[in-house]
């Protein structure tokens, strides 16, 4: 077996015995990126002599029998976290040469466990998008066929993985970008509950809806990652103090639970083969004991207005930091304060940021605020009502993650409003801030991964967890052939 | 339905410099967008949309402490335009 195709676990004890270094493994993993991202472009920078200094300092720490559960292990972080050093931009030739004063919280736990830190993945610009193709430095491919998209905003990360270009990554969920990409290029994926991972470092989008979480190859796998990146953070207003085990029901009988089916996720626009492996999944969870009961969300239908207008609202607010002025790109011919700022935010940004900066500020300008943002607002209200009722008596949700497989590149990505609309299994989660996990139920008939979504009320995270592992089990996975 | 002034009015308060040759294709694709946002005007709202956002949500607030922060120069690295551990802007009074 190629040291690639084991999980994180198995090289745990690999390391611990001394049969392998974190050294080797690193730069096992830094020649695989050498030899194979030229096809993917999954990296926007690869840290080299940072991750084998760091792999030294992992072997150093083994050697005195101190390892941790991410001691050694070689990760890939999207680049929208900052750390301390290295250029982090985004996606965006706003932040061609931002070089962070200081590291994410995210970035700093990792640290402290000696994980190895390969380099920084490709992501659509400021993770507006659902393709990874507006990143202003690497297009990525999905690795399962080249001609197609990894999906988005966690592409790099997504293809990073499934290519075996690094063991695990961290990505970063607004309204489905861990989940998505997860789903498109068959891994696991999982968006944790709102304020349970800090955002500390995380570069801001919509604030009330951003989440980083961990893209691994099993749901094992990104228990093991939350439970080193979770807990309380005292420099984010939003952390929470609730502690959360998230390996804590990893194992345990699913027999007795009620999964809950939301007809409006399986009707028009879903593509048929999504549908039929997801019900197919459903029927396999049948068998393991489990009682499916089919339910309703009427707010579906507004779900995609409502998450784009709080998205971009924030997003509005949040991106006006980027002035030309503290950090980031900066027009340099200006004559006045006013020209520095409006030519900078013209040539730094990319068309669809441009766009949903205007859209939030029409949301929020005089005049269509009642009508705009105040009515998604309500919105938001009712989807969680719909939630709270449906896990009153379910315990989890089974969803699609996505309407299609991955599509071509050049195929929608260039039209927003279809782009939008293929957001629509995803944003219900981030809207009512709860844990959403994707995991592979199956392939369409060009062996594409199908992603299908387990959706749980918030701080269920390892209820969730324990969910997507029992289908996992016996759940055979293909690997992209490259 | 967006036109012309009124994308110049949302780039203005967005500070984001729009071309006149760009404005027709953005003009297309914000009222495109915005078509789809219009979905919900035929959502039935009902007693409780005047409460929307009254409610206070508090975060969990830290204790507010003194402590050391980020080295000036450490923060000034990032900037184009810097002199004697401040940033420097164009003229703001014409």
């Amino acid at each position: 077996m190629e040291l690639c195709d084991r999980n994180i676990a198995e090289l745990r004890t690999l390391l611990d015995s001394k049969e392998l270094s974190s050294v080797e493994l690193t730069r096992y993993y830094l020649n695989r990126i050498e030899k194979i991202d030229a096809q993917i472009d999954s990296y926007i920078t690869v840290c080299a002599d940072e991750a084998i200094q760091a792999a030294k300092k992992a072997d150093e720490r083994i050697a005195k029998g101190q390892a941790k559960a991410l001691t050694g292990i070689p990760i890939s972080i999207k680049d929208n976290m900052c750390i301390e050093g290295i250029r982090t931009t985004c996606g965006s030739k706003m932040l061609e040469s931002f070089i962070p004063p200081y590291s994410a919280t995210v970035i700093h736990k990792l640290l402290n466990e000696q994980a190895v830190i390969l380099g920084k993945t490709s992501m659509d610009e400021f993770a507006m998008g659902g393709s990874t193709q507006t990143s202003y430095y690497k297009k990525t491919k999905n690795p399962h066929d080249l001609t197609r998209v990894p999906g988005g905003s966690s592409g790099g990360s997504a293809a990073a993985v499934a290519a075996r270009l690094s063991a695990i990554s961290l990505g970063s969920d607004t309204g489905g970008s861990i989940r998505q990409p997860a789903a498109f290029c068959g891994i696991t994926g999982m968006k944790p509950t709102y304020g349970s991972v800090s955002r500390f470092g995380l570069i801001a989008f919509g604030s009330s809806l951003d989440q980083i979480g961990p893209m691994a190859h099993s749901a094992k796998e990104c228990a093991t990652i939350l439970n080193t990146i979770g807990g309380y953070d005292c420099n984010d207003g939003t952390s929470s103090r609730q502690e959360i085990d998230f390996e804590s029901l990893l194992g345990k009988d699913i027999k007795g639970m009620i999964v809950a089916l939301p007809k409006e996720f399986f009707e028009e626009g879903i593509d048929k083969e999504v549908r039929e492996s997801v019900l197919a999944a459903a029927k396999k969870y049948e068998e393991m004991g489990v009682c499916i009961e089919e339910v309703s969300m009427p707010s579906l239908k507004y779900a995609i207005a409502a998450y784009y207008l709080l998205s971009s609202a924030e997003a509005s607010s949040n991106l006006s930091r980027y002035d030309g002025i503290k950090f980031g790109y900066c027009m340099p011919h200006a004559k006045t304060y006013k020209e520095r700022i409006e030519r900078t935010r013209r040539e730094g940004f990319g068309d669809e940021v441009k766009r949903r900066i205007l859209l939030g500020t029409y949301a929020l300008s005089s005049g269509y605020y009642d009508a705009y943002y105040k009515k998604a607002l309500y919105i938001r209200e009712k989807i969680k009502e719909e939630y709270n009722k449906i896990f009153e008596r379910c315990d989890v949700m089974l969803t699609p993650t996505a309407p299609t497989v991955a599509f071509k590149r050049g195929a929608i990505e260039n039209d927003p409003v279809k782009m939008y609309l293929a957001d629509i299994c995803t944003v219900t989660v981030n809207i009512a801030g709860l844990p959403g996990i994707s995991t592979t139920c199956g392939y369409d008939k060009d062996n594409m991964p199908i992603g299908m979504s387990i959706i749980g009320k918030a701080f269920d995270d390892a209820k969730v967890i324990q969910v997507a592992d029992a289908f996992e089990k016996d759940f055979i996975r293909k690997a992209p052939s490259l | 339905m967006l036109d012309t002034a009124l994308i110049t009015y949302l780039a203005e308060l967005s500070k984001i410099e729009v071309e006149e040759a760009s404005r027709p294709k953005l003009v297309a694709e914000m009222s495109a967008i915005v078509e789809l946002m219009d979905t919900m005007n035929d959502l039935i709202l009902e007693e409780d949309f005047q409460k929307v956002g009254e409610g206070v949500h508090l975060n969990n607030l830290r204790t507010d402490v003194c402590k050391a922060s980020y080295e000036r120069e450490k923060l000034l690295q990032n900037a184009l335009y810097k002199k004697d551990g401040f940033f420097v802007v164009p003229k703001i009074m014409e």
